[in-house]
């Protein structure tokens, strides 16, 4: 079954676990995690995404976006911070 | 020369509170940040950086200068009530600031300007490859919040007018440094080692002391222009108004 998010401004698409594996890699290597550390992250917040969602026919980008922040609470806190407020700060 | 003295405290009082506007320190981090996720080297990161706050500082005095040398030739800038609605502007952008500056109930430093243009901007900086472009978005950051810096800028120029001919352009560049000094200390930070979101982070804690004190403290230029350069005037010469 292919789970669709439903973005922000109303639409839906599939869900791509790979964009949320690299914009978590990329908010980890911005706080300066070395390129290891941050592959790793993203890869278990991902799978974890991942297995959360695979037997829900719908999901609201703002859900995976809060999963995705409590892993990353528990595992690096201030990639966390940086993967939550990328689009907050102007 | 106590009345140059004045006038220069004046001038670095309005490029401190310049310095204070957030956009320009914004961007930087999220400049840094996407530089990093790119896995771009150190000195491109301090080119990309640099670039901006020059291209921040470059604007600041090109707008002084146009201001002060035309601008200011179609505005009586010797005329109290010129003062008299700068300093009510100042003082209704001060409020302004106090209120509405940091948009409510958003974590983050997310600021007034709309959200389409706030957008573009954050497009443009995470896609910004060379120092010629990030000076650009240096350049734009200042543009983008004129029309509250605007008064900040009028009330330099103003009062460099008021000054010798030497002192001017010395004067002009003096408020451009300090108003970027924000941007220079987190160009600093970056260099040292510093991350993007560390600064936002540090930066969203105190976003609501930071707005009340830049409109406080525009409330008091703006009070301080009326009381000198207004009311000081006009109980001198015993007319009010016109």
């Amino acid at each position: 079954m292919v789970t669709h998010v439903i973005k922000r401004a109303g639409h839906s698409e599939p869900y791509v676990e790979s964009k949320l594996h690299d914009s978590v890699e990329q908010a980890a290597l911005s706080v300066r995690a070395l390129e290891g550390e941050a592959e790793l992250l993203a890869e278990r917040v991902s799978s974890a995404v991942t297995d959360w969602i695979h037997d829900k026919a719908e999901v609201t980008s703002r859900d995976v976006r809060e999963i995705a922040r409590r892993l990353l609470d528990e595992l690096h806190a201030e990639t966390a911070y940086a993967y939550d407020t990328h689009d907050l700060s102007l | 020369m106590e009345a140059n003295l004045y006038i220069l405290l004046s001038v670095a009082f309005a490029g401190v509170i310049h310095s204070g506007f957030s956009l320009g320190a914004s961007m930087l981090a999220l400049l840094s940040g996407h530089s990093l996720s790119r896995k771009r080297s150190h000195m491109r990161l301090l080119g990309l950086t640099g670039g901006f706050v020059a291209g921040s500082f470059a604007m600041i005095l090109l707008l002084l200068l146009a201001i002060t040398y035309t601008g200011l030739l179609v505005v009586a800038s010797d005329h109290p009530v010129t003062y008299l609605i700068l300093g009510t502007l100042l003082d209704l952008s001060g409020l302004w600031v106090m209120f509405f500056y940091y948009r409510r109930g958003r974590e983050g430093t997310a600021l007034w300007i709309p959200r389409s243009f706030a957008r573009y901007l954050s497009e443009r900086t995470a896609h910004t490859k060379s120092s010629a472009e990030s000076f650009v978005l240096g350049a734009a950051s200042v543009v983008y919040e004129l029309p509250i810096t605007i008064w900040l800028l009028l009330t330099a120029s103003l009062s460099v007018t008021q000054l010798g001919s030497v002192l001017q352009i010395p004067a002009l560049a003096g408020y451009s440094l300090i108003a970027v000094i924000a941007l220079l200390v987190v160009f600093i930070l970056i260099g040292g080692g510093h991350t993007g979101a560390s600064l936002t982070r540090f930066r969203a804690r105190y976003k609501r002391f930071l707005q009340i004190l830049i409109g406080l403290s525009m409330i008091a230029l703006g009070a301080s222009l009326f009381w000198n350069n207004y009311y000081n005037v006009m109980a001198d010469t015993g007319m009010w108004l016109w």
